[in-house]
């Protein structure tokens, strides 16, 4: 069975960036375009991973990140976010928040697909 | 294990002692190098891997505070590998302070250990302030400097101990520490310990939480940043350290073997093949015209060679065996191609016999390194790279002298003495009684000294050390600018000499060869052969290294498949097994019988597979002729040049290994013997260069290696007379021998032990050895040779020796196996044309005449010797046409049963003396069968003729026709 991923970015071609991405590396891949409609998701199902954005309308990636963790099924699931070099301070924040690793923006297919792999071995 | 761990670290302890020592004294080498030459990056690399080793190596041997007093001092080392920091005395003064604290500390009693500590943590404080002072701090992004580190030999050593504790929350982000630690497993080859520590620290334990700790030994030719990168996501929350650690630290086995295995012997194949080919290119650099293509050649496989020592190098940077000859074998690659590059094109042809000279002493050495390569610590080729330095027009770089100075300690005696000698000589140019030492000058000098008075004592030279005692108080008072009346200079220099002196004495100077040095500081025994130098080592001495084949991909996959459809061949055999209880004998036979013949296709598949596994081409064996062509025509005054063809064709590598010594023996007899000296062959109307031709052919399933010359040839005449002189046959008998079967007669034992054989035919030196060498390959040899113009020896070798044909036979009761090579024909002789002489029976084949022997009485089954010429032959009879020395001989046989493939086995010791039977074979039934060397038989006879003397002289006359 498919590893399940969600991405989490208001961005669509970020989300469609990362879907195609992981789509061919054998990932199957659900959207959310926002904080709540992630944890909307989320109530649904479990992912094997979630990829979040950090600035996103509403609420942030930080915030989901927090609520993520305070549920039971997602305590331990890998949470990584999308950061840029110039928030370093944001990483931090979300690494105390609970998130797992990050992602620097921008990024190749081949570099999502290794972090991926390194949180998630297949 | 708890039995053994006080033991182990108590070892490891002591071997760390006896390392520390070596390690400290290479650090004060190199230190005082870099007094010399402050920016010379090879000292500072030197003093840097010998810190960094102490440091690794002292925090696993349990000397943890080693590592704490050396690791700011490393980083000021590796700060000033990079520029930032630059190197000056104070700097050295401080180092050299905290390399004697270690010192101590490595011999200290464990209660004396603290003080030291706090010792050298002020040394390393007030040396820190002082490169803070002096160069002001640049905030170093960790992620450069995890750059630089891998930027180095060190960075890269192939076997690192990895240790992660990780934060106990790490899960709680949703990071996985296995998952991270099966990457690191993933980068090569490695194994994990957990350690369980803080797991049974706890009273309570929280299921959420991480208790564990890892240690990973993992060897791999990845980065250290590459490492790291595993962690990148716990790497702030968690303790990962990662270092280096030496193969005897290791406890990790698959990778020990890892680099036993693998690496090491590919190395050593392909270096030996490296080294080949720098001599073949020597060799035709001497013989040809030198164009740039050919030096070009030969500077491409020095470079080659050079590479790869580096890379294993820096692969098991710290295994003290390989490093030894890795080092030594990268120098030479080193010096001969600057050596090379000193040339132009136009400048080498004029000396090209020079530069041959050299670069095959060099060649010699390489291949004694390889061979020694694992002794740690071997000869030093000391000399051939001074002279290759030397040749090169250039002075010694600093680079190479440091790395003639880094060679493993022991001879560091003489190293350092080198220094003193150096600085010694550099104050010494500079004096002059108006301007005596400064202070400073005899600073440098008192240090250079002392550390010459460490390596004294360590060496267990303790009158060397007590002289140079004296010496560095000298220096000392030198040194203190507030005395009043300095010590003179030429006194100083009269005991320094004296000093110097008393070590050549001892055979350990500084300018006595380093190459024999180890017989004063002899560690082993092994060590006396590899001091030999190359020239002088006996060709017995081969290689020790494990056999191996490197076998192409297909070939095994090609083998892989033929044993899948082997065991599914296989299957059908039970399903036979019950069919045999229902269906009709008949219909099951004709399956057995496919099956079988499936089978048989598999196996023929397979063992053509097999055989194609074992080939290798034949240039592998000659490639060593050139060169000793090239030797023996020189000793000899001769001139002669050797063509070779053919040498790709493929013969069992089992083969090759044998055939060696018999084509070495025929070669060398060519030119010996064969070859005039370059006068006569003038005088002959011959060119004056002669011909030594090695020519191989294929025929079937033969190989037929050809040694030619142009030489004298051989003399059947003189060799009929010498062989009567010996008393090997009577004068009837050789003239009754024709010029062909002359020739033969070098094969006999008898003749080869001829005292001075060249006055005869130049022949004969060892050729019965040749012969049963190339008889024990299921082989022949023959001889042709033509007075004036020159001798052809033919070896002819079947091109595998896994299997081959034979005709079963049956004599008496027995049955036997005649090899398909031994047998000319096989003939029916009708009882008619066989005529009775006396005691033997005679035939006529196709006009020769043909002496007829009874296989079954030969072999001593009882069968009447007097019928057997009369009445045994009443019917048509088979016999096998067999060529020996006495010419065609027939053996009758009962019977012929079939022609069959046969594996021959050696018979076991004791039966192997039975020459007549070259070993035994296992018949379809489950019988043993002996195989009988056919060119053997004719022994049997000869224990007839002793018998019955009489008609032997007939038998030999008739038999020769």
């Amino acid at each position: 069975m498919p590893r399940t991923i969600l991405t989490v970015d208001d961005s669509v071609s970020i989300r469609q960036t990362v879907r195609l991405t992981l789509t061919m590396a054998g990932y199957d891949v659900s959207e959310a375009d926002s904080g709540h409609a992630a944890l909307e998701a989320c109530d649904k199902a479990c992912f094997d991973v979630v990829v979040t954005d950090l600035n996103m309308p509403g609420m942030d990636g930080i915030e989901l990140i927090r609520r993520l963790r305070a549920r039971p099924q997602f305590k331990f699931v890998p949470i990584l976010m999308l950061t840029t070099e110039s928030q370093l301070d944001r990483k931090q924040q979300g690494k105390s928040a609970g998130a797992t690793g990050w992602i620097v923006k921008p990024f190749t297919p081949d570099q999502l697909i290794a972090v991926i792999k390194k949180v998630c071995p297949s | 294990m708890a039995y053994t761990v006080s033991c182990i670290l108590e070892l490891t302890r002591a071997a760390f002692r006896q390392e520390a020592e070596e390690l400290l004294t290479e650090l004060d080498s190199a230190l005082l190098q870099l007094e010399v030459a402050p920016t010379d990056g090879e000292s500072l690399n030197r003093a840097f891997r010998a810190m960094h080793t102490l440091k690794g190596s002292g925090a696993t041997a349990g000397f943890k505070e080693v590592s704490t007093v050396l690791h700011d001092v490393e980083d000021i080392f590796n700060d000033a590998r990079s520029g930032k920091v630059k190197m000056s005395s104070r700097i050295i003064d401080f180092v050299l302070r905290a390399s004697d604290i270690v010192r101590r500390m490595t011999l200290a009693s464990p209660d004396d250990v603290p003080g030291l500590l706090i010792e050298g943590m002020n040394v390393a404080g007030e040396l820190k302030s002082l490169v803070t002072r002096n160069n002001p701090v640049v905030e170093v992004n960790p992620s450069v400097r995890a750059d630089r580190t891998t930027g180095n030999l060190n960075g890269q050593s192939g076997l690192w101990s990895i240790r992660f504790t990780p934060d106990m929350r790490v899960f709680q982000t949703g990071n996985d520490p296995l998952a991270i630690l099966r990457e690191v497993l993933s980068l090569g080859h490695g194994a994990l310990q957990a350690n369980t520590e803080r797991l049974y620290s706890q009273k309570e334990l929280d299921p959420e939480l991480c208790y564990l700790s890892w240690e990973i030994q993992l060897a791999t030719a990845e980065t250290q940043a590459r490492i790291r990168d595993a962690f990148l996501f716990v790497e702030d929350e968690s303790d990962i350290r990662i270092e280096p650690v030496a193969l005897h630290d290791a406890w990790v086995l698959p990778a020990l073997a890892y680099f036993e295995s693998s690496t090491i012997k590919d190395f050593l194949e392909e270096a030996g093949e490296d080294v080949a080919e720098i001599e073949t290119q020597v060799l035709a650099l001497e013989d040809r015209s030198t164009d740039s293509s050919n030096l070009d050649g030969l500077k491409r496989a020095l470079h080659n060679l050079k590479g790869i020592c580096r890379l294993i190098l820096s692969d098991v940077q710290r295994t003290p065996p390989p490093h030894h000859s890795l080092r030594a074998m990268s120098e030479l690659c080193h010096a001969a191609e600057s050596y090379l590059d000193s040339f132009t094109c136009e400048a080498a042809a004029s000396v090209k016999e020079d530069i041959a000279e050299s670069l095959i002493e060099t060649v010699d050495w390489l291949k004694s390194l390889i061979r020694t390569f694992e002794v740690a610590r071997g000869a030093w080729p000391t000399e051939l790279l001074e002279k290759l330095n030397a040749q090169t027009c250039l002075p010694l770089a600093p680079a190479q002298m440091a790395s003639l100075n880094s060679r493993p300690s022991r001879t560091q005696l003489v190293t350092v003495a080198r220094q003193c000698d150096q600085v010694v000589a550099a104050i010494h140019a500079d004096y002059r009684p108006s301007s005596p030492p400064s202070s400073g000058e005899w600073k440098m000098l008192s240090r250079a000294l002392a550390t010459l008075e460490k390596a004294a004592t360590f060496d267990g030279n303790a009158g060397i050390a007590a002289q140079v005692c004296t010496l560095v108080s000298i220096c000392e008072a030198g040194a203190t600018p507030e005395l009043e009346s300095p010590p003179a200079w030429h006194d100083f220099s009269a005991k320094y000499g004296n000093m110097s002196d008393g070590l050549e004495g001892q055979s350990v100077s500084p300018r006595a060869s380093t190459r024999y040095k180890g017989r004063t500081i002899s560690l082993r025994p092994s060590q006396a052969a590899a001091e030999v130098p190359p020239s002088k080592q006996t060709p017995a001495t081969t290689a020790t290294v494990p056999r191996s084949v490197r076998v192409d991909q297909a070939k095994l996959d090609q083998m892989m498949r033929a044993i899948g459809e082997l065991l599914v061949a296989k299957n059908s055999l039970p399903v036979l097994a019950a069919r045999i209880r229902t269906a009709s004998s008949h219909t099951v036979s004709k399956e057995i019988k496919e099956t079988g013949d499936r089978i048989a296709h598999i196996a023929d598949d397979l063992q053509n597979a097999m055989r194609q596994i074992r080939m290798m081409p034949i240039r592998s064996v000659f490639q060593r002729f050139p060169r000793m062509i090239r030797d023996l025509a020189r000793s000899e005054n001769k001139q002669v040049q050797l063509i070779i063809s053919g040498d790709e064709i493929e013969l069992d590598k089992t083969v090759l290994e044998l055939i060696g010594d018999p084509l070495v023996h025929l070669v060398r007899n060519a030119v010996d013997h064969g070859i005039e000296l370059p006068e006569i062959r003038l005088a002959l109307g011959k060119p004056e260069m002669g011909t030594v031709g090695l020519e191989v052919v294929k025929e079937g399933s033969n190989v037929v290696i050809r040694i030619s010359d142009d030489g004298r040839g051989m003399d059947p005449q003189r060799l009929r007379s010498k062989a009567v002189e010996k008393g090997l046959l009577t004068e009837l008998e050789s003239a009754a021998l024709s010029d062909k079967r002359a020739l033969d007669l070098i094969f006999h034992p008898g003749f080869s032990t001829a005292d001075k054989v060249t006055d005869v035919s130049g022949r004969g030196v060892g050729m019965d050895v040749v012969q049963s060498n190339v008889r024990q390959l299921r082989g022949t040899v023959t001889v042709t040779s033509e007075l004036q113009c020159g001798s052809v020896m033919s070896i002819k070798l079947p091109s595998s020796l896994m299997v081959s044909k034979g005709i079963l036979v049956q004599c008496a009761s027995e049955q036997y196996v005649l090899p398909i090579e031994g047998i000319r024909e096989m003939v029916k002789i009708q009882p008619d044309q066989i005529r009775g002489y006396g005691n033997l029976a005679m035939t006529s084949i196709r006009g020769a005449i043909c002496p007829v022997y009874s296989l079954a009485t030969l072999l001593g089954h009882a069968a009447p010797r007097d019928e057997e010429c009369t009445q045994a032959h009443a019917t048509e009879v088979n016999a096998a046409i067999v060529s020996t020395h006495r010419g065609n001989i027939a053996f009758v046989v009962d019977r012929l049963i079939a022609e069959i493939d046969v594996i021959v086995k050696p018979l076991s010791a004791g039966l192997d003396k039975l020459q007549v039977f070259q070993g035994a074979t296992i018949l379809g039934d489950g019988r043993v069968a002996l195989i009988i060397d056919a060119a053997q038989l004719d022994t049997l006879i000869g224990l007839d003729r002793q018998q019955g003397n009489s008609e032997d002289t007939d038998s030999a006359r008739l038999a020769t026709g």
